[in-house]
């Protein structure tokens, strides 16, 4: 009897419960088809996370954790067209000057233990932000003209941005993680945010408003998620999303690993390796998976000279000032980059030849239509000449003043696409009668040599980039700390770098997605010309997925996961 | 003997000193530090990298920085890795058991392995038997462990045999009884254990093959045999005892890899101990963590070789300490 008495009082409790939690009024419906609710998936990591605080987290293998899966931001950007999409914030408005964001929040969404979202976590966001002591890289993408946007609670489902300057960039920075403000003010409060939602905090201490919620974290085995019942995108029917109860993501360590899980059997989906490619494709027709190519992946190699005045090494050295600074010199080492054998040898065939310093994959921005260098010795011996080398009696090439063209070429050791790239180049290179000395060395030295020191030759390295543009200043702003082949500048030291500053300004200001499109093509066009630094190669995002799995719609950019809450599993 | 105990342990103090200082200047006289790799993210300004370089102290003098890590660990604080932003000690205590797990085991199968067969193959040299331990010695020997590792998963996936490939436990781990439990991880710490015990194997059986062939033809052998004592006893009682010293020795070097894991069958196996976090935290120069992690390798090398100095002495009368 008193059992039944307090089931019902748990019942009532439960009921009140429900209808004192706020109500969903802005829910966001699934186009896709209906799928079924249950089951467990379970994906691959490559490291472990180092924190779960979202703010601080620095490295992908944290953010990779958290982003998008526990927490969201205002906007997100969909995973196939890559353009603006309502996330927190059903809609935005942008003033006719382009100074000032108002967003209107979803009415009812709850965070994954219940409590309501609205503008005060918002506020409390960007009040962490921007204070000063939090070492997050959110603070300086948002600061406009070095000055952080003013923000205002305008009522319960409102927040209003207002930039000193107009700004476009700032709406991609406004898909940056909202954190609950009832479960961090107060260590905020106490100073001691940084140390906050570590990786040995409870689970259950870790909300957000993300399709799942943490419930379990095995240090250097898996992380296990759960369903966020609150959650606030539905399915056709009105349920709410994501189908998929269980989602665990075992800790591989190494992608070896992460194939033979596969190919057990044991693990959804698998980022192929080019390496690996044909055997998983061979695969593919007996078992129940297929291989999807998305495309050029986001990551970029390239080779950069020094032009940097500052280098100490030039007191010894002074001609290779010259040589690097030399346009001529720069077209016929581009000219010498044999493409098609860098895709063949260093990314298993899988793989696409890159021209523009914008992204392939970038489909807003890329602009197509920039000067290339297809492979051709004779005419990389034109450019040499023109820019006034010749060659000795034995092949070896001189410049103007007689020194003998030898310099030496790094990249980080231990990146195999990196190390047969500069081998690749380096013979390419010493068929012209240069003398190339390649090795690759500790990743730390090179990040030295380039940010500090400033006494390379050249060094292979990449970047990955986002759609936003922008987000590139540090790497092309001539006073940019990665702006690599001469950095921090006072002064643009030359007539196309201080173009280039000019039109990264002017990208910015514009609102407009076409205006801004002309100015990038622009940019683009002149990196092409000038050689600042030499594009490579670029993989092809390979997935391949079990058939098990649907609603899949596989993208460079979103990877499988990009639309999670959508996909479901089939028995 | 305890006099000697004693003073051994005060030794310690001066070079564990030694120790840190060493490895201290080594990691911050080698290039870079841990901001490089922040350094490389264009959506990391240079401000918010000189802002953490104070916050974590790395842009004081070497030697202030040195001080203060000594004082620190004096009053038992680790400190704080730079990575995570959480004490080392709580690092490296998710760890430490998984480590000490697979590398007891290795243990286990190295000298289970290796004692009986080196005894054996001394007994019976160039017999057929030998001469196979020979072969699989050598080959143990000369192959990779990560190599070995990768092999033997790979024969898992191709033979589709029932074991599991990565990591300590299977999913469903939370949901087994305790009995299931032990069997589960059992289960997963066969591949990396036979991986590291029999790469341990092969040289020490060579080893004590050797030693038991040194003590064979010693003098007091032929007088034992001469007595008409069983053969077994002439063996075990005499040869082995004489014979097992030098591997006492080795036995307490060994001690020191308990806690110290092997990075690349880790790696390989998925298997989560301290060796790859280790590994990672020295070359992302996390100091705090690595320092750790070397103080830690450090002691268990010298509490390793005291217990061999012990055991020794309890094995052969003839040795003792003043």
């Amino acid at each position: 009897m008193t059992k039944k008495i307090i089931t019902i009082l748990i019942l009532v409790l439960f009921i009140f419960n429900i209808s004192a939690a706020a109500e969903l009024k802005d829910p966001w419906i699934s186009k896709k088809e209906q799928g079924q609710h249950g089951g467990t998936l379970i994906t691959t990591l490559l490291g472990d996370p180092k924190t779960f605080n979202t703010i601080i987290a620095k490295e992908t293998s944290s953010s990779t954790i958290t982003d998008g899966y526990i927490f969201e931001g205002l906007v997100t950007r969909n995973g196939v067209t890559t353009e603006y999409e309502p996330e927190l914030a059903k809609s935005w408005d942008i003033s006719e000057d382009g100074r000032k964001y108002t967003f209107y929040l979803r009415k009812g969404v709850q965070w994954s233990d219940g409590e309501e979202f609205t503008a005060d976590d918002v506020i409390f966001t960007f009040d962490v932000i921007k204070d000063e002591n939090i070492p997050t890289s959110s603070r300086d993408v948002l600061k406009v003209k070095g000055e952080f946007p003013e923000y205002k609670k305008i009522d319960k489902y409102t927040v209003e941005f207002t930039l000193p300057e107009s700004f476009a960039p700032f709406l991609n920075n406004m898909t940056a993680p909202i954190i609950p403000k009832h479960k961090l003010y107060s260590a905020w409060q106490k100073g001691k945010f940084n140390n906050t939602w570590g990786i040995n905090t409870d689970p259950e201490e870790i909300v957000g408003t993300g399709p799942y919620k943490l419930v379990d974290y095995k240090n250097g085995e898996r992380v296990v998620m759960e369903k966020n019942n609150y959650y606030w995108r539905q399915d056709p029917n009105g349920r709410s999303l994501p189908y998929i109860n269980r989602w665990i993501r075992v800790i591989a360590e190494s992608q070896e690993t992460e194939s033979l899980l596969f190919e057990k059997g044991q693990t959804h989906y698998l980022a192929v390796r080019g390496i690996d490619y044909r055997r998983i494709k061979t695969e593919a027709e007996n078992n129940n998976f297929s291989v999807v190519d998305a495309g050029p992946a986001f990551s970029t190699n390239f080779l950069v000279f020094n032009m940097n005045p500052r280098n100490p090494n030039l007191k010894i050295e002074p001609y290779k000032y010259e040589w690097f600074t030399n346009l001529n010199f720069r077209r016929a080492v581009a000219y010498a980059f044999d493409k098609q054998t860098m895709i063949n040898q260093a990314l298993a065939g899988q793989g696409t030849k890159q021209w523009s310093p914008i992204s392939i994959a970038n489909k807003v921005y890329l602009n197509e239509d920039v000067k290339r260098y297809p492979y051709n010795l004779e005419k990389a011996r034109e450019e040499l000449e023109k820019g006034g080398f010749k060659w000795n009696e034995n092949g070896e090439l001189l410049d103007a003043k007689n020194n003998k063209v030898e310099f030496t070429m790094v990249t980080n050791a231990g990146n195999n696409v990196r190390e047969s790239l500069v081998n690749i180049i380096a013979s390419e290179l010493r068929e012209l009668g240069m003398t190339v000395n390649s090795t690759p060395i500790e990743f730390n030295k090179m990040v030295n040599q380039l940010s500090s020191e400033w006494n390379f030759d050249s060094v292979l390295i990449g970047l990955t980039g986002g759609v936003e543009p922008h987000q590139g200043t540090n790497v092309w702003m001539s006073n940019g700390h990665l702006h690599m082949w001469n950095p921090v500048q006072e002064e643009p030291a030359t007539e196309w770098e201080k173009r280039i500053d000019e039109l990264f300004v002017k990208g910015a200001a514009a609102v407009d997605q076409e205006k801004r499109k002309k100015y990038y093509d622009e940019f683009q066009e002149i990196v092409a010309e000038k050689l600042p630094v030499i594009y490579t190669v670029t993989p092809n995002s390979l997935y391949a997925v079990r058939d098990s799995l649907k609603n899949t719609e596989v993208t460079a950019y979103g990877g499988v996961l990009w639309n999670i809450h959508e996909l479901y599993l089939e028995d | 003997m305890r006099d000697y105990i004693i003073r051994r342990i005060l030794i310690v103090i001066p070079l564990l000193f030694a120790i840190s200082l060493l490895s201290f200047f080594i990691m911050q006289l080698s290039p870079g530090s841990y901001l490089d790799d922040l350094r490389m993210n264009p959506d990391i300004s240079e401000e918010l990298i000189r802002k953490m370089e104070a916050d974590f102290g790395l842009n004081q003098n070497v030697f202030i920085q040195y001080f203060s890590w000594l004082k620190e660990i004096l009053q038992g604080n680790l400190g704080e890795s730079f990575t995570y932003r959480i004490p080392v000690a709580q690092i490296i205590g998710s760890r430490l058991f998984n480590t000490l797990l697979l590398s007891a085991a290795a243990m286990l199968i190295s000298w289970g392995i290796a004692i009986p067969i080196g005894i054996y193959s001394s007994v019976h040299r160039y017999s057929f038997l030998d001469n196979i331990f020979s072969v699989f010695s050598f080959i143990g020997l000369s192959i990779p462990n990560f190599f070995f590792a990768l092999l033997l998963l790979f024969s898992i996936v191709r033979f589709d045999i029932p074991l599991p490939i990565n990591g300590m436990t299977s999913i469903m781990y939370d949901y087994l009884s305790p009995m299931e439990k032990a069997i589960d991880i059992l289960k997963h710490l066969l591949v990396p254990a036979v991986v590291l015990g029999t790469a341990g194997t092969a040289s020490l059986m060579r080893q004590m093959r050797g030693q038991m062939l040194d003590v064979i033809n010693k003098d007091y052998i032929r007088t034992a045999r001469a007595k008409g004592l069983k053969e077994k006893k002439v063996i075990y009682k005499h040869a082995v005892r004489n014979a097992i010293n030098p591997m006492i020795t080795i036995f307490g070097f060994q001690l020191s890899s308990l806690f110290s894991g092997a990075a690349l069958t880790e790696i390989v196996t998925g298997w989560p101990g301290l060796g790859r976090m280790m590994l990672t935290a020295v070359r992302s120069k996390d100091l705090y963590l690595a320092m750790a992690g070397m103080m830690m390798g450090s002691l268990m090398l010298i509490i390793g070789n005291l217990a061999a100095d012990i055991l020794l002495a309890l094995n052969d009368p003839r040795i003792k300490y003043h």
